[in-house]
């Protein structure tokens, strides 16, 4: 059950590689693969729900021994998601013009390292999985192979190879501290461990989450790398590759290292604060719609950040439901911008409401939970700042996504260019019916988040 | 879902199907959208009158369980008002949209395409308003009310080519959509101290205290700032960039009434917070008199009412803030009237700089003498605003002045001092352009841009004959306010009450008010240009215009090459791995670990490795940091060799081999003088210092993680024995192998995986050949 | 042992890093070999025992753990899967630029950003925030 969206994938990636991506055929049979992924992603999240999250281990060896795969709520609502925003941007280029064999390999193999990654239980084994979908994403992001896509190529892998560096010497020394590679039983084990061993590979693991993420500031290689790679890699990197970071955070922080994530904590808010600050800020001035999405796509991963260092059922819920808004706003962002034709504004204006929190788009449900979870910190001082960040942030950023928008839109400009290709403003137009429609019957996006933060944090909690 | 009575949700829904009507007929003929908004307007109009004077009927829906939340709409007394001026007012500004509307397309050299946004637009507004107005829950009032910014965002903005409209469209959502962001704050304090964001359960659970004072005054300033109040006043005005129609459904139906709507439907709770009613009280009376100064000074038609909005809600606001039955009853006939007269004079401005083409006071005159209709409606709806006797308006203001003068001689005085000033600005609106010598000549006007301001001000009057129904429309609203409240009982005395003592200083104050302003026009421009000059308008662009420098600011410090990106993941995370050393107890937590002789084969490897390493950092000629890298890649070998690892060694001596003859492959294939040229930028590198530097403490960080992570080995069994103990299971002879062929197969399949992919990208990118 | 392997990965750690802030693409590829060398060897040494090798049969005392050793070669494997890639594009670097340092390529992306002629970024700004009164 949980083996089968593995191996659709993966036989999915090895066919697809073998034929030419460049062929309508080609590009069919992947978004045929991955949308029976979703789908058994779908049904494994049913039984989730059914039946609480169940294992299974590799070739029948006792757990331990071999490589256990488990499902459970917050893996499965990643993994949905990943594999939905990888089906949205692989549709958005097959549209138009796919310019490589390898492309649609490529975005299955991420897709297959994504899904590994969530659903796996073995720490190293979360490296191996991280590791696929990383190289894939190094050659997709080369993707169209102009000046841009080289130089965001060769950034992102440098910088991505060191934090992939930091993230494997965590998870050895995490072996080394506890004897064993299963991340439940790290995370008994963990006490054993000195504390201040285990602070070190805490961080370590952080910064490697945080470099994903591009928390502030660990970002300065995000905004080439999303504005100079094409649409729907940057759609995939920041829709689908960084919720990597998110639940990294969750799972590593919170599922594994509670205590050291607690002693952390004050970092974290500091951490978070500067990066919505910093990304909110530089947003402002940036001219290309895209430059501007990347920065504030540093801002909104602060507000993660902060969710995470809340802690407890309603800080965790909050960060998966800002992870869950943010992997939908941004690739709907990032694709609708290029696109021109009639009532091309409505996509991306949905995609600025989402950020910048209001209704009917589906962001403020992140920015209300947000709201909840600081208003279970301890301290007056604490909520009242929490509570003053969230209004500046939300101030900046319905300032620079509509100043963004309205010099994209609103602005006279000389060329129009022809009308982009009908599948694409297809794709957009369901992404931004989806980010609405979850803005107006929020359910399913608010009972996942509340049944994988109670993954992480058992208890009450909203 | 639980629905008791009918008429409402058919309303509900109905206005939700009016934007899906409009937009269907526009997609057929972009003409007939105009149709199918007036049509939508008109049925939800005589739904809103069917709700008036019910039973209260209430929807439950279950919207959010995981959060537990209900969405709860209820036509109680406050929602009929509002949803009739939502649609009454709505269809009176639509019909007249359906001849402005095809007048400014043409005017602005626009497809007729492009109207059909109008007609979506402003039904969208209407449903939204609609569904506000019915909301009984903090969040599906929050999601009402920011869908009516988003809907007054696109229509301010719709002449988008406009410089001004696109800052009015900006300003606007700004202000009304980050205050709103305090009411979603407001709401979600309310609920996490009392467990519900419904009302009508928070009124009864509500108990005065810091944190609720903290959020009722921030949803009040939500309400503030979507009512134009000071010192969120300044994006109305500007708003007016919005054509006619639009303005006039904002000012007197939509949007800026939203404001004045929230704090009576939050009134219950505001009982707990009595700072923030008083705050109501001086907000409110600093608004009449900003507004009313500024609408003396004011020369545009449109800036002119936009400030007299700003003053005319701001009685409603100090109305609510006194309370009471004058108070809060009165505050909704307040509103009613004030949006019959307002919205007539707006849609008059409109109809005036159609007939003219001029669009200031200054510029016109004696219009009244070629539009005889148009100065009667228009003369109805400015008596009403002025309070004249015989309309609906000398009810509003009699209210007003019956709740203020208990309240001391201050208030009352404020009052009369309000009143009179409104008078002289819509004495100075009408007579501006309809007496006095004509100035211009004027062309004749399409019917249905006179009849809607006939029909909103025979309305008036006929609230001014017969003011029952419409008390009692008021009344049942501010019960719904506050419960228990005893309804108006509203009638013309001829006696000396203070309301009426009031009401005859107020006329004869305006008179000399609208003398005075017409000579003192110097006094009133001086205002007006401080205001410009320190107002909150000056700190909103200040603030914004230096956000945007701030932001280039950083932008230029930020670092833009490849090494400085690097540096910049160095340095933060040794920063970071400083701190948890600090933040640890570091006793008994860094062991030497022992060492023998037996080792000093595998010492001298990893010697000979670390000294191969830092050699390579120095040559100029790539081959021979290929060469030196090399080295190092094979000492390590032995170092596996002497640490029970052949399998690791045999593949580490494979994978180095194969790297070697790629890079120096690699090498080969790149003309010598550019590998000269890229060596010669090192040398030459000025930099150096900085990068010795960051190669150190990034070496002090490895030594502290790397050595931190091993003094402590975990002192429990490993996996790793368990699995020396299943190898037999595993067929194998070799453990390393059974647990990459077998227990952790699921690796080495990723392992393959990865090297593929890799494989992928190498082919893809080593096609090219060299350019020339 | 523990205090001087740590050391010995300090160092080569160092020196890929001192490498990593280089414009010449080609050192930056080999400071990322010397920070997975550096890895690399910290992996074997994170083992929890030490010994003769795994093999049966076992022989009498303690066996090197072998579960880092599987675990160094994954690692290893996919350094150089990686390493490859990183080799080949800036391969790709200099097929298309004829350079080997990334700001060559930063300023021939500026110049193509000019090509586009796009409008002057300045005028919006003081379009958007000027006081001045709306047309009348």
């Amino acid at each position: 059950m949980i083996v089968l969206p593995l191996a659709l994938l993966w036989i999915g990636a090895l066919v697809t590689a073998c034929l030419d991506g460049r062929k309508r055929s080609t590009q069919a049979i992947a978004l045929a693969v991955l949308l029976a992924a979703f789908w058994r992603v779908i049904e494994l999240a049913r039984a989730v729900v059914r039946s609480g999250p169940f294992e299974t281990t590799a070739g029948g060896w006792p757990p331990g021994i071999g490589i256990t795969l488990r499902a459970d709520a917050l893996g499965v609502t990643y993994a949905a998601l990943s594999l939905g925003v990888l089906f949205a941007a692989l549709a958005y280029e097959s549209a138009g013009r796919v310019r490589s064999r390898s492309f649609p390999a490529l975005v299955l193999a991420i897709g297959l390292g994504l899904t590994g990654v969530f659903l796996t239980a073995d720490a190293f084994n979360f490296y191996v999985f991280f590791e696929i979908s990383m190289i894939a994403a190094y050659v997709l992001t080369s993707y169209g192979e102009r000046t841009r896509q080289l130089r965001s190529a060769t950034i992102f892998s440098l910088v991505n190879l060191v934090g992939s560096a930091f993230f494997l010497f965590g998870i050895v020394a995490l072996y080394h501290a506890t004897g064993t590679l299963d991340m439940v039983e790290i995370a008994g084990r963990l006490d054993l461990a000195g504390q201040n061993s285990s602070a070190l590979i805490g961080t370590m693991i952080f910064v490697a989450f945080s470099i994903k993420l591009g928390i502030f500031p660990f970002h300065p290689w995000l905004p080439p790398v999303y504005t100079g790679t094409r649409v729907a890699v940057a759609a995939i990197l920041s829709g689908a590759l960084a919720n990597i970071g998110s639940y990294g955070l969750l799972r590593f922080g919170a599922g594994m290292m509670p205590k050291q994530l607690e002693l952390a904590s004050p970092v974290l808010v500091v951490l978070g604060v500067a990066s919505i600050l910093y990304g909110g800020i530089l947003a402002i001035s940036r001219h290309e719609p895209a430059e501007v999405i990347a920065y504030s796509s540093i801002g909104q991963v602060g507000y993660v950040l902060v969710a995470v260092a809340i802690g407890g059922p309603a800080g965790f819920s909050a960060a998966i439901l800002m992870a869950i808004v943010n992997a939908l706003a941004k690739p709907l962002l990032f694709m609708s911008a290029p696109l021109r034709g009639w009532a091309l504004g409505i996509p991306f204006a949905v995609g600025a409401f989402s950020v910048a929190g209001i209704p009917p788009a589906a962001g403020f449900w992140g920015k209300a939970s947000l709201i909840d979870a600081a208003l279970t910190t301890g301290s007056s001082i604490e909520r009242v700042s929490l509570i003053v960040l969230i209004l500046v942030g939300s101030g900046l950023s319905v300032f620079y996504m509509f100043q963004a928008y309205q010099r994209e839109y609103w602005e006279p400009h000389e060329q129009e260019g022809r009308p982009s290709a009908r599948g694409r403003l297809a794709v957009v137009a369901g992404l931004a019916v989806l980010v609405v429609a979850l803005g107006v019957w929020p359910e399913p996006m608010l009972a996942a988040a509340k049944a994988a933060a109670a993954v992480l944090a058992p208890g009450g909690g909203s | 879902m639980t629905v008791t009575g009918d008429p409402a949700i058919v309303l509900l829904i109905w206005v939700l199907l009016a934007p899906l009507l409009a937009l269907g007929a526009g997609v057929v003929r972009p003409r007939w959208a105009a149709r199918g908004g007036v049509v939508g307007a008109a049925v939800a109009f005589l739904l809103a009158i069917r709700t008036v004077g019910g039973p209260a009927s209430e929807i439950r829906l279950p919207w959010a369980p995981s959060w537990g939340i209900e969405a709860t709409l209820r036509f109680d007394g406050l929602a009929s008002l509002y949803a009739l001026l939502a649609t009454g007012i709505g269809l009176a500004v639509l019909i007249y949209a359906s001849a402005y509307m095809p007048i400014h397309l043409h005017h602005e050299h626009k497809p007729e395409r492009d109207g059909v946004r109008f007609w979506v637009l402003m039904t969208s507004f209407m449903a939204a308003m609609v569904w506000l107005a019915a909301a009984q829950d903090l969040l599906v009032l929050f999601v009402a009310w920011d869908v009516t910014a988003v809907a007054s965002y696109f229509l301010i903005g719709f002449d988008s080519e406009k410089p001004a409209a696109r800052r009015a469209a900006l300003m606007a959502l700004f202000v009304t959509g980050v205050s709103a962001i305090g009411i979603l704050i407001g709401a979600v304090m309310l609920r996490t101290i009392y467990g519900s964001l419904e009302i009508g359960v928070l009124a009864e659970r509500v108990q005065p205290s810091a944190w609720t004072t903290v959020a009722l005054a921030l949803i009040a300033i939500g309400a503030l700032a979507k009512s134009a109040q000071v010192p969120f006043h300044f994006w109305l005005p500007r708003a007016m960039a919005a054509p006619t129609p639009v303005s006039s459904y904002l000012h007197s139906a939509a949007m800026v009434a939203a404001g004045v709507y929230l704090l009576a439907r939050v009134y219950p709770l505001l009982a707990a917070a009595p700072d923030v009613r008083e705050a109501l009280v001086v907000i409110g009376f600093l608004s009449m008199m900003v507004g009313g100064l500024l609408a003396l000074g004011a020369d545009e038609f449109k800036r002119l009412l936009a400030y007299s909005t700003i003053a005319q809600y701001g009685y409603v606001v100090v109305m609510l803030g006194l309370g009471g039955k004058y108070g809060i009853a009165g505050s909704a006939l307040y509103v009613l009237a004030h949006a019959l007269g307002k919205c007539g004079l707006f849609l008059t401005a409109g109809a005036a700089t159609e007939a003219t083409g001029e669009k200031a006071l200054s510029k016109v005159g004696g219009l009244g003498a070629s539009q005889p209709v148009l100065a009667v409606a228009s003369g109805l709806c400015a008596a009403t605003l002025a309070a004249f006797p015989l309309t609906i308006g000398f009810f509003k203001d009699e209210v007003f002045f019956e709740a203020a003068h208990h309240q001391g001689r201050l208030v009352t005085a404020l009052a009369v001092l309000a009143a009179a000033s409104t008078f002289g600005y819509i004495a100075r609106f009408w007579t501006g352009i309809f007496l006095g010598a004509p100035k211009q000549g004027a062309h004749a006007l399409p019917r249905r841009l006179v009849l809607p301001i006939l029909a909103l001000g025979a309305i008036a009057v006929v609230g001014g004959v017969k003011v029952g129904p419409f008390a009692a429309i008021a009344s049942a609203a501010g019960q719904a306010s506050s419960p228990g409240l005893k309804p108006l009982t509203l009638a013309y005395h001829l006696e000396a009450s203070p309301a009426n003592l009031m009401a005859v200083a107020a006329w004869g104050l305006g008179i000399a008010v609208f003398l005075a302003a017409r000579h003192g026009r110097a006094a009133l421009d001086a205002f007006a240009a401080l205001g410009k000059r320190f107002g909150p308008e000056h700190g909103y662009i200040r603030v914004l215009g230096g956000a945007n420098r701030l932001s280039d600011v950083i932008h230029d410090f930020e670092v833009h090459d490849l090494r400085s990106r690097m540096a910049a993941l160095l340095l933060p995370a040794g920063v970071l791995v400083a701190l948890a050393v600090l933040a640890t107890p570091n006793e008994n937590a860094w062991s030497v670990g022992v060492m023998s002789m037996a080792d000093l084969p595998l010492v001298l490897a990893m010697i000979a490795a670390a000294i191969v390493g830092l050699a390579a950092t120095i040559p100029r000629d790539h081959l021979l940091i290929g060469l030196l890298l090399s080295g190092v890649g094979y000492s390590l070998t032995i170092v596996y060799a002497l640490t029970g690892a052949p399998d690791v060694a045999l593949v580490a001596v494979l994978v180095e081999t194969l790297f070697s003859l790629l890079f120096i492959g690699m090498l080969a294939a790149m003309p010598p003088r550019l590998l000269d040229r890229a060596a010669g930028a090192v040398s030459t590198d000025i930099r150096r210092r900085r990068d010795v530097g960051i190669g150190v403490i990034s070496g002090i960080l490895g030594f502290v993680v790397c050595w931190g992570a091993l003094s402590r080995p975990a002192a429990v069994e490993s996996a790793a024995e368990e699995q020396i103990a299943m190898v037999k299971a595993a067929h194998a002879k070799d453990v390393v192998t059974a647990i990459l062929a077998d227990f952790r197969g699921l690796d080495t399949m990723g392992e393959i995986t990865v090297i593929g992919i890799a494989l992928i990208g190498l082919l893809a990118l080593l096609r090219r050949r060299p350019a020339r | 042992m523990t205090l001087f392997t740590s050391l010995i990965v300090a160092v080569l750690f160092g020196a890929g890093c001192f490498l990593l802030m280089k414009r010449d693409l080609l050192r930056v590829v080999a400071g990322t070999i010397l920070v997975s060398n550096a890895l690399n060897l910290f992996i074997i040494s994170a083992g929890l025992s030490r010994g003769a090798v795994p093999i049966l049969p076992f022989p009498d005392g303690e066996l090197a753990d072998p579960l880092v050793q599987a675990m160094v070669l994954t690692a290893i494997v996919i350094t150089f899967g990686v390493a490859a890639l990183l080799l080949s594009l800036v391969y790709r670097v200099y097929t298309s630029h004829l350079s080997l340092d990334l700001e060559d390529l930063a300023a021939a992306e500026e110049r193509e950003a000019e090509d586009d002629d796009r409008p002057d970024p300045q005028a919006d700004e003081d379009e958007l925030w000027t006081t001045g009164e709306d047309e009348r």
